[in-house]
This record gives structure tokens, sequence and C-alpha cells, in this order.
């Protein structure tokens, strides 16, 4: 049999990634094709917990790789303590999401191992003879290149996060897990991560928003959508649209939702004047909770939102504003993400 | 503080015509231009320069390559250097950092490098750790900024979904800058005149020491170029019990299925207040977490 399809996980804030499960998802389809093992390897400092998640996603085999060094990430400290585990391991192909801290010790790797390393891939597959194929984008994704790689030849490759998604998983899978403890010297590492700072609301990208505010026609203006801005920031969510308001100009480009436009996945919906049309909710299907606020009682996003609110948001736009400023300065902690939250590794 | 930046010339992605068959890039329409990811690293470099520190500027290329050195001598840069070899393999990633590691070895090491860090042609994104390999040195990817005290760089690194980090490396390092994090400088009209005329000095092999036979790596057996497609992405699966033009609908609708939601009514204030105590019982009026 081959040697495993060896996958390299990435944590944040103690949760896999999800680009670690798409590496996971597409290292099983190898798997199934070569007849091997999924061997996850997952590096941090308390991470035991995290194993069982990689199950239904396809993991035979976990390795956890503790060592309180590996809270944050450091290229010298990811290198010195999976060199080995990886060497032990015989994969047949590694994978892991093509992230800055993979493109960072990785190819460090690739160059003592003579291993070529395949970054920005969209694809990896194995053909019916075995040989290990890979699809990635070039030239800002004007032309795609498809490498085909020989049988027997160790070959690494970073799959670009959020290209291959991932269905639901499969309850009931089992998976092997074992513990290693690697012998680091923390005073050796020369690059070192001292904290993480969460992602600004008003400029973070809308795929990655935790909490949106959102504005479609009955806005009525860039005045209305300025005020939603406003309310955006006092949630601490972010700003975005249908692309009836971006076509108006009342938002930028990059901010609307729908079809055409960002597919979103936020905690908090919270959607001002926007009917629901198809083409714009099928951006927001991966929202946990959400608010519609409309006049329209027959309006289909009022259908779909967990909070239905038949009334005009120029009048309960400027209450909610007074409200939460009077909930901030009563003492409560205003949603001030910038302020407070930097979580301190070392 | 002696800085090294590496520049690339590239296609203008703007400009790059893929032949649907063959995935040739067609050469007649296409413009080169420096890699923004350089640029915004040119910048960070000419910023940190002291009074007595040097900017160099390094590139591997062909002769059209010369551009992008002249744009730097042009903007302040104080000694460019060209490497190339004649069987024109060198733009694999692998080559490239062997080429780079050689020529600033010989040309004498400085404190620190820095890299863009992803070329937008073939978008490796992996010259800068490769490069620190062959140095021996430490590398950060993905940095925003940084700032020099006493032997270390300060950075700040972009991480997934906005996030940020900041840490610390030990010098001399590679530092790979993202695109954007500092707009590079105009030159000034002496400045354009003087690169105009400067004499731009060219490596080859022999030069640094390496035979082509050094440039050889695994690589892939067969290549093929195409137009892009995206790739289908695994979505969730409609309930197949449900009738036909029912599974429609939710595909349409990406999942987001009717839900047993409430709707109300009543007066601004009233709808307000409910507004608010809807998001407090499900914990969003708390900071994000």
């Amino acid at each position: 049999m081959d040697g495993p399809v060896l996958v390299v996980a990435e944590t944040d804030h103690d949760a896999l990634t999800p680009a670690t499960l798409e590496c996971v998802a597409e290292a099983r389809d190898i798997a199934d094709q070569r007849g091997c093992h999924v061997h996850v390897v997952l590096p941090g400092a308390a991470v035991a917990g995290l194993a069982e998640d990689l199950a239904p996603y396809g993991a035979d085999r976990v390795t956890l790789v503790e060592h309180a060094a590996l809270d944050g990430f450091s290229a010298d400290g990811w290198l010195a303590a999976l060199e080995p585990v990886l060497r032990d391991a015989r994969p047949a192909t590694i994978i892991a999401p093509d992230s800055g801290d993979a493109r960072a010790w990785l190819p460090r790797l690739s160059v003592r191992w003579r291993l070529p390393l395949v970054t920005g891939c969209t694809r990896v597959a194995v053909m019916a003879d075995g040989c290990a194929e890979a699809y990635r984008v070039t030239h800002g994704n004007r032309r795609h290149e498809r490498l085909i790689w020989a049988r027997d030849l160790l070959v690494g490759f970073l799959l670009t996060p959020g290209v291959r998604g991932v269905g639901p998983g499969r309850a009931g899978r089992r998976v092997e897990v074992e513990r290693i403890v690697p012998a680091l010297d923390p005073a050796r590492l020369r690059d070192r991560t001292l904290s993480t700072l969460p992602p600004d609301p008003e400029t973070v990208d809308l795929t990655d928003a935790e909490r949106i505010v959102s504005g479609g026609l009955g806005v009525g203006g860039p005045d209305g959508m300025a005020q939603l801005q406003t309310l955006a920031a006092a949630l601490g969510a972010t700003l975005g649209g249908t692309r009836v308001a971006a076509d108006r100009g009342w938002l930028a480009d990059d901010r609307f939702i729908g079809t055409t436009g960002k597919v979103v996945a936020p905690k908090l919906y919270l959607a001002f004047g926007v009917s629901g049309a198809g083409q714009h909710v099928a951006g927001i299907g991966g929202s946990e909770v959400i608010v519609a606020v409309n006049t329209d009682r027959t309006a289909p996003l009022l259908k779909m939102a967990d909070l239905g609110v038949v009334g005009d948001l120029h009048e309960i736009v400027p209450i909610l504003l007074s409200k939460l400023a009077a909930r901030a300065a009563g003492g409560a902690a205003p949603a001030k993400p910038e302020a407070a939250r930097q979580m301190v590794h070392q | 503080m002696r800085i090294a930046v590496c520049l690339s010339c590239l296609p203008d992605p703007e400009t790059v015509e893929v032949d649907p068959l063959t995935g040739a890039i067609d050469a007649g329409r296409t413009l080169y231009v420096l890699n923004p990811a350089d640029a915004a690293a040119l910048e960070l470099a000419l910023r940190l320069r002291s009074d007595d520190g040097t900017v160099r500027a390094v590139t591997i290329g062909p002769d059209e390559a010369e551009t992008v050195l002249r744009d730097a001598l042009a903007v302040g840069a104080d000694a460019v250097l060209r490497v190339w070899e004649d069987q024109r393999t060198a733009t694999r990633p692998a080559a490239t950092s062997l080429l780079l590691a050689a020529a600033l070895s010989t040309e004498g090491l400085p404190d620190l490098i820095l890299c863009g860090a992803r070329s937008l042609a073939g978008g490796s994104g992996k010259v800068p750790a490769l490069l620190a390999e062959r140095l021996g040195w430490p590398v950060v990817t993905d940095v925003l900024s940084f700032e020099l005290s006493d032997g270390r760089a300060r950075f700040v690194r972009r991480l997934a979904r906005g996030a940020r980090s900041e840490g610390e490396v030990t010098l001399p390092a590679v530092l790979a800058v993202e695109a954007g994090s500092a707009p590079l400088r105009y030159a000034g009209l002496p400045g354009l005149m003087a690169a105009k005329r400067a004499e731009i000095p060219v490596r080859h092999l022999p030069d640094l020491g390496l035979a082509p036979m050094d440039l050889a790596f695994p690589s892939a057996t067969a290549e093929a170029a195409m137009p892009p497609y995206p790739r289908p992405r695994e979505i969730f699966i409609p309930d197949s019990a449900s009738a036909p033009h029912e599974r429609v609908a939710q595909i349409l609708s990406a999942g987001v299925a009717q839900k047993a939601g409430r709707i109300i009514d009543g007066s601004p204030e009233e709808l307000a207040d409910a507004i608010l105590a809807f998001l407090g019982e499900h914990g969003l009026l708390e900071e994000p977490a």
C-alpha cells in the first residue's frame, strides 16, 4: 500500500480553520482512489480536543504535535517541530492550506528535501494511473496550469482556501490519535508571534465578517447608508448591501452581496430595506441569524428571517442608534473590537 | 543598514490574453510592469534607509527586465543588479531563489532582504522562504508593516479572515511584503534622466559560481495551461425527500429555507426594543468573540 496522504492542519483561536477541513476532504478523495490513509499532523500548544473534529471529513490518523512554543506561529518552530514528524510519516503526498504560515515554513522544508512544492492549487487529484495532478492559477487568475507529477515522487501541494468548499462531514468515522512532544528550545526560534489582533469591521472583507448590517433599495440614498454605517460601527458589524444599492452608488462595489457579488456567512445578518430577491438571498445562505426590517409585509426576506420586523427603517434606525448609545454610556461594554481585545500569546 | 529588495518584471494581468486552445499568452498584447508587492517592498526599503544605509535592487530576468531596475534607480535605489542565464529556465521559484541567494552572497550580504509577498505572474509566493532557507535566515510572510530596533524587526502580519498578528524576528531576515502596504513614490525628473543613462550591471551563471545543472530541480512530467474556469464548490445537499420544485427552490436560495421565525409589528419604539432584545438573546450585542 502507498504511503499516506499527509495534511498539515492549521488552527485559529482553538478551532480548525475551514481551509484545513478543505485540505482533509481533498486528501480523503485522493486516499480513497489510492487506497491509502489520510494522516493529519496537527501542531499547536494544546490541540488534543480538535483531533475528533477531523474525523468526519476523512482523517484516519491524527498526530498531535504539542509544545508550549507552538502557541503562536513561528516558521522556525514549525520547521523544527514538524520536519521529523513528516519524515517519520513517510507520506506519498503532502497537502496544506495555502496560508501565509504554510508559505513561510514549507518552502524551507522543500529546499532541505528537494521537495517539489506547488502553491496556489485549486484542485489536487490523482489520475487513473496513480500520478498526482494539480491545477493552479497564475497571472492574477487569468490562466490555469495543470501539472502532472511522476507517481513515486513526493510532492507538496498548497490548496488555496475557499476554492473547494466542504460538504457535511460523515458522522461515525473513527480516528486514531497519537501525541508527540517535540524537542524545541523556544530561545532558538528566531521569529515568533507576540499577539494577534482581531479584524477591523470597517475594513474586513465581507466574506470574512462576523456581523453584517446590510441595506437595500429601501434605504433611500447615501444618507440612509451612512446612518447604517454608524449602526454597523455601534454593533461591531461590517456594512454590506444589495446590488441595487451598489449600482446606485450608495455602496462600494466590493460591498454588495449576492450571486454576482460576495457570498457571506456571518453570525448576524441584519437587513434594512432589503426585499430578498433570489439573486441577493443566494449570497446569504451561510448566515446564522437573519434579522430583516421592511415596510412590506410580503417581502420574501421577512419569511426567511429569524426575526422579521414590519416597520420603517428610517424611524427604527435612529431609535436603535440612540438606544445603543445609551446602553454604551450606561456601562455595558460597547462593541469596540479594536480597543481591548488583544489575545496575548506569550 | 544595507537593504536588498528583490524585484520582478512581469506581465500586467490586465493585458494577459490566454489562447483558449493552447493556453499560450499573446505576447503582442502583453505589457510588462513592476510587480505591485515588490513596489511596496521597494518603498518600505527607501523609507527605512538611514543616512549611511544603502538600498540595492536585484532582479532575475532578461534584458527587458532592466526597466524595473531603472525605475528603482529613478526613485532612489543606490545600486541595482540584474541576473540572468540564457537557458531561460530561471523563472521557476526554485531557480529564482537560488540565483538570488548566489547573487546577494557574491555582492556582499545585506542586513535585511525585502521581497514582494506574491508575484502577479506565477504567483507561487514561496520565493521569500526559499531564499531565506538558502541563506540560512529566518523569514516572515505577508508582512503589512514593520519597524527595526536593535537587531530585530517588529512586524505586523496579515492573517486569514481579516485578522492580523504582531511578532518579531531577529536580523538578518527575509521579509515578504504584501502588495499595497506602501504606495511607491514618484520619481523626479533628474532621477529619471540619470536612471535612463545608468549602466545596469548583469551577472550570468559563471559569475556566481553556478552551472546550469544547479538549476535543475524536480519538475512536473507534464504541464498544460488553459483559460481559467472556476471549480464548483461543494455545498449543502437539498433534502431528497422533498418535491423537485422545492429542491430547486432550496438550491436557488442557497439553503436559506423559510424559517419558523417571528414577524412582528408595532410602533418604531417597540420594534427597536424588540430588535435589541432579540440581538441580546443571541449574544450579538456583546463584543464579537
